[in-house]
């Protein structure tokens, strides 16, 4: 340890303004007075922006003329520019621990208004216990760690698909994690893309094949994290491979199998609308291109017989024998691309979906829109397969309802334009109604494409109606509602309702998000670390954040997100050390009687009762939450950076006066 | 001439210093009207062991600091302290043998019963190598605490006045068979969170701290009180903290190795309904 | 009861230790969305709920607070997976404790506030501060000292 302990150190104090988000209710000068007057503090000062060159230089250049051996900045909030200032005191020779910060901002000025005198005796009270904690402060040295130079993706839609190609063509070695069989997520199963009308496939397809050619990616498929441990720079992912029971070194994707299988399961990847074989390839252009055996359904493990897809198969590709396997990945930093998982619209049960045959979720429509569909791409009615001359989507199924998810789903209202669009072009004579509440175009080009939608005779109804009825004797659809634009009441007979389900964080998320502690924005998707600023990354250090596992959003949005999220984990995985959590416990062997209770309560295993009757932490493995130290009933554990003394010292000064 | 219970302590006693299956026994003996405890090393001494109504000390106090195969006479809260001190891994369990016997509740001189006594539930053995004796029937129900009757304004005055008294002489700690901290919080000086000269609310800080450290491991053995010179009903507090423990989480020390710390433990579930319960009581 | 009189004007002195990733961060977010409460909170940032020794609340209490707010993450949310839990269990037993020692246990507040309730830490602050109006000043040390 560089620096001697010193019960009297030359403090500096630094009173932000922050413009005058500050100063506008606190009295900053009565607070840099006051600081003045506090023991061992040298010089306070007041700056109208001390984050700033000018702020944060003016205290570089006091450290060195005056000595000073602490530094308080009473301005923000820590968690915005904490690791700044410590930055200055780093530089400026000074250990960056001897920094201590008062949040004047966030928890008194912008909260307290309209009480300037008590916020500025807050604030008095918050810089007096500050001076007092950083009198006791100790410099902390850093650990440092080697990094792992390598990337997990989890997810493989297009966001996952985007930020693997970005890191491994940056030479980074990179491991991409798919639940399905198949990498393209939803995007695969979308007909066409707006606002451009070109074929999802055509533009998502190569980018699968760059995926299954690109040396440095490792695409793990139908394959779950299970595991994440670690911290950044250095965690480690335990990775479950389930079984295809088809060896994909030798299945050529000729299909014979699947011929011969006479077991016949609803085709999830068309929505449930056709049907597929026990052993199947998800879809035509899958990567990788190797059937599997959805053991479920399987007649030879329900019944041990069968195996005529083994016979079948002249390169021997089936084995029944296969087992899941284990694998545990090394990785510096983690992409979560997991995107979302539709609305069920069966939720909304006014609309009939699941009771109604006529009744589609946008999802569904792409599937009937596509040439790879149930119907090869015609429009018909499911129930009768009659070519339907009325379509009405109604928007905002799941979404902007206090009922179900608040927000809005970003993406519906286009995506019911661009159906729209489609029915128009493949079928002139059917009359469209869209039902909305709003029509958002915002983004690149979707304000020209809504106007594209309105020369061709699409009716755009504002309003939505609250309930869909069937009449059972034709299977027409019938919308009542409110034509809110007209102030009229309308009836509407249709032979196709399309309703515009929203999106919805995907629950394989959820073992992730809990695993590695990562913040959730109230409704439910992974929260980033800051809105603006910081979009990509997470509360935790070496995870990042892409697509729409963040928030829903278009596939342009999701790509840029994704290219972010890459350069984000590039820039841990190209260190060669990373400081870790300072913070940790740390035993005073003499004091430690070797009752072993903080063993019981360390989440991570740090704590090992040693032979010698005392215990031992592990810095490496303590993540410095300081639960050992409460437990411990002498005190012997104690927190680096919080150590009793430190604690007592602000709980005595705040209440001095 | 003593009890039949005294004599077969003897008997045990005698044999297993003949045989040299312990280095040491760890009994009562008495020393002019008082029985205090004794360390008994060649079978030439056992003579002077005694087992009678006035064996209140808490013999697992002294474990820690011996040295070789023990053999320790223990009542209900003795072995209690045993076990706890076992949890903690402060006594080795192969260098113990544990001559367990009931106790029917000690008097002090007056032949009055000590109140830790009165309100014992555990007066035979939980543990023991070899029972001597004859195990006695427990009570079953707990008193009612006066003091639960006082307003919370009556209860900070009343134990204002008991620790006005206190002198922070720490008998208190040095008795109890569970305060085997090498350096212990109360006198801690970096951080000093009791200032010796200070005011009295210091005093109540102390008492306070001694009685969170007391969850978990306290075993209503009463040393404590009959050790403070200035007669402070320190039971109270700590029965009331094991009462809390138990009431909480379901544990009362001393009484199972098995059990968990219930400071170092958690039940998802369970501690979810218990914090919406003491919400609803307790604002 | 105490002197009615003595409640006027009377502003609680509050310590609240805030735990870095969940309340510290709602009680900021309750700042950036400018939600407004009393003044009357001093915070102590902590890593983690579980760093809170109950002895760091009685000496609050000596000091002279006359409330203590501990804010952790939700259950299942803590950033250290377990803290939180430790936490709950150690202030519900010192709650009952101060309770039996005299203290009125509303003095001692345990909330979940994750970072995204910023309102929420707001409307926390502004009841516990109602409460300990109407409970009145503590002055831990001054009754114990002077028996008033």
């Amino acid at each position: 340890m560089g620096l001697v302990k010193k019960r009297h150190p030359r403090i500096g104090v630094y009173v932000c303004h922050c413009g005058q988000n500050i100063s506008s209710v606190v009295n900053v000068s009565e607070v840099r007075e006051y600081a003045e007057s506090l023991p061992n503090v040298v010089l306070a000062r007041e700056n109208k922006y001390t984050c700033s060159d000018l702020g944060q230089s003016s205290i570089a250049k006091d450290i060195k003329k005056h000595e000073l051996e602490r530094v308080v900045v009473a301005s923000c909030s820590p968690r915005l520019h904490e690791i700044a200032f410590r930055e200055v005191l780093d530089s400026s020779g000074l250990n960056p621990y001897l920094f201590e910060m008062v949040n004047i901002r966030e928890q008194c000025s912008w909260v307290h208004p309209k009480d300037k005198k008590r916020a500025t005796e807050k604030a008095k009270d918050l810089v007096r216990a500050a001076v007092a904690r950083s009198m006791l402060l100790e410099p902390v040295e850093k650990i440092k760690k080697n990094v792992t130079k390598a990337v997990l993706v989890i997810g493989g839609g297009i966001a996952g698909i985007t930020s693997a190609l970005y890191l491994a063509r940056a030479g980074i070695k990179t491991y991409l994690v798919e639940k399905e069989a198949s990498i393209g997520g939803h995007m695969a199963q979308l007909d066409k893309t707006y606002p451009t009308l070109d074929c999802s496939l055509c533009i998502l397809s190569p980018r699968m094949v760059d995926v299954k050619n690109e040396p440095n990616i490792e695409l793990l498929s139908y394959s779950d994290v299970v595991n994440v441990e670690g911290y950044v720079g250095n965690f480690i992912v335990r990775v479950r491979k389930n079984p295809r029971y088809v060896d994909a070194e030798k299945c050529i994707s000729c299909g014979a199998c699947a011929e011969v299988c006479p077991v016949k399961v609803v085709d999830e990847f068309n929505q449930g609308m056709t049907h597929r074989k026990a052993i199947h390839l998800q879809f035509p252009q899958a990567v990788p291109n190797t059937y599997l055996i959805d053991r479920v359904n399987c007649l030879h493990f329900k019944t041990g017989a069968c195996q005529l897809c083994a016979k079948k198969c002249d390169n021997n590709a089936i084995d029944f024998s296969q087992k899941e396997e284990f694998l545990d990945i090394d990785v510096g930093s983690i992409v979560i691309a997991t995107g979302f998982q539709l609305f069920d619209a069966k939720r909304k049960k006014e609309y009939g979906y699941g009771r109604f045959d006529n009744v589609l979720t946008n999802l569904d429509f792409e599937r009937i829109l596509s040439a790879d569909g149930p119907t090869r791409g015609k429009i018909k009615r499911p129930a009768d397969s009659k070519k339907p001359d009325s379509i009405a989507f109604i928007q905002c199924v799941g979404s902007r309802d206090e009922n179900f998810n608040a927000y809005c789903s970003t993406i519906c209202c286009m995506t019911s334009l661009k159906h729209a669009m489609q029915v128009k072009e493949k079928n002139p004579g059917t009359e469209v109604y869209i039902y909305f509440n709003d029509i958002r175009t915002s983004g690149k080009d979707l304000e020209e494409f809504y106007k594209r939608g309105r020369i061709r005779g699409i009716y755009f109804i504002r309003g939505l109606p609250p309930e869909v009825f069937e009449d059972p004797e034709t299977g027409k659809l019938i919308l009542r509602s409110e034509d809110l634009n007209m102030s009229q009441i309308l009836e509407k007979r249709v032979d196709m309702v399309v309703l515009a389900a929203g999106i919805e964080p995907s629950p394989s998320a959820e073992k992730i998000i809990r695993r590695l502690h990562l913040n959730q924005s109230p409704d439910g998707f992974i929260m980033e670390a800051h809105p603006k600023l910081r979009p990509v990354d997470t509360n935790i250090a070496g995870v990042y954040i892409a697509g729409c596992a963040q928030f829903p959003k278009g596939i342009p949005e999701v790509v840029a997100q994704a290219g972010a999220a890459a350069m984000a984990s590039t820039e841990v995985v190209l260190k060669d050390e990373i400081p870790i959590e300072e913070t940790t416990a740390f035993v005073d062997e003499g004091k430690c009687s070797g009752c072993g209770i903080c063993v019981n309560v360390c989440p991570y295993e740090a704590i090992k009762l040693a032979d010698e009757g005392i215990v031992e932490i592990n810095e490496i493995l303590c993540k410095g939450c300081g639960s050992c130290a409460v437990a411990c009933p002498s005190s012997a554990i104690q927190q680096t950076h919080f150590l009793d003394s430190q604690i007592k010292a602000q709980i005595k000064a705040l209440l001095v006066s | 001439m003593g009890s039949d219970t005294e004599n077969a302590l003897k008997r045990e006693a005698r044999n297993l210093l003949k045989k040299g299956d312990v280095d040491l026994v760890l009994g009562y003996c008495m020393e002019g009207d008082n029985v205090i405890p004794c360390f008994i090393s060649s079978p030439g001494e056992v003579d002077g062991l005694v087992w009678n109504n006035r064996c209140k000390n808490n013999l697992a106090v002294y474990l820690r600091e011996l040295e070789g195969r023990v053999a320790v006479v223990a009542k209900g809260c003795d072995s209690r302290a045993i076990v706890e001190l076992l949890k903690a891994k402060q006594v080795e369990r192969e260098d113990l043998i544990i001559l367990g016997v009931s106790c029917r509740g000690m008097v002090d001189k007056e032949g009055e019963e000590y109140g830790s006594c009165r309100v014992c539930l555990h007066r035979n053995p939980v543990v023991y190598d070899l029972f001597v004796g004859e195990k006695v029937s427990e009570r079953e129900e707990r008193d009612v605490d006066e003091l639960e009757s006082l307003s919370l304004r009556e209860r900070l005055e009343f134990w204002s006045k008991q620790f006005r008294k206190c002198i922070n002489c720490l008998a208190c700690r040095n008795v109890c068979p569970m305060c085997f901290c090498e350096e212990c919080v109360l006198e801690k000086k970096d951080p000093e969170w009791i200032t010796r000269a200070g005011d009295a609310s210091n005093l109540f800080l102390l008492h306070a701290i001694k009685a969170t450290h007391m969850a978990g491991r306290c075993v209503e053995c009463g040393e404590c009180e009959r050790a403070c010179p200035v007669d402070i009903p320190l039971m109270h507090l700590y029965s009331r903290v094991c009462r809390d423990v138990e009431e909480l989480f379901g544990v009362e020390s001393g009484m199972n190795l098995e059990d968990k710390p219930p400071l170092a433990a958690f039940d998802l579930e369970r501690d979810a309904m218990l914090e919406e319960n003491e919400k609803n009581k307790r604002g | 009861m105490e002197a009615k009189n003595k409640k006027d004007g009377f502003e609680p002195r509050i310590v609240g230790f805030l735990c870095n990733w969940c309340s510290y961060a709602g009680a900021d977010l309750a700042g950036t969305s400018r939600i407004e409460y009393p003044p009357n909170l001093r915070a102590v940032r902590v890593m983690c709920s579980s760093r809170v020794n109950p002895l760091f609340v009685l000496k609050a209490f000596q000091e002279g607070a006359d409330g203590v707010f501990i804010g952790g993450c939700h259950p299942q949310d803590c950033h250290y997976m377990e803290g939180n839990y430790y936490a709950r269990r150690r202030f519900m037993l010192l709650k009952r404790l101060i309770e039996y020692m005299g203290i009125n246990p509303g003095r001692l507040r345990v909330e979940w506030v994750s970072a995204s309730e910023g309102d929420r830490f707001a409307k926390i602050v502004r009841e516990f501060t109602g409460d300990l109006k109407r409970l009145g000043p503590l002055d831990l040390r001054e009754r114990v000292c002077d028996g008033i």
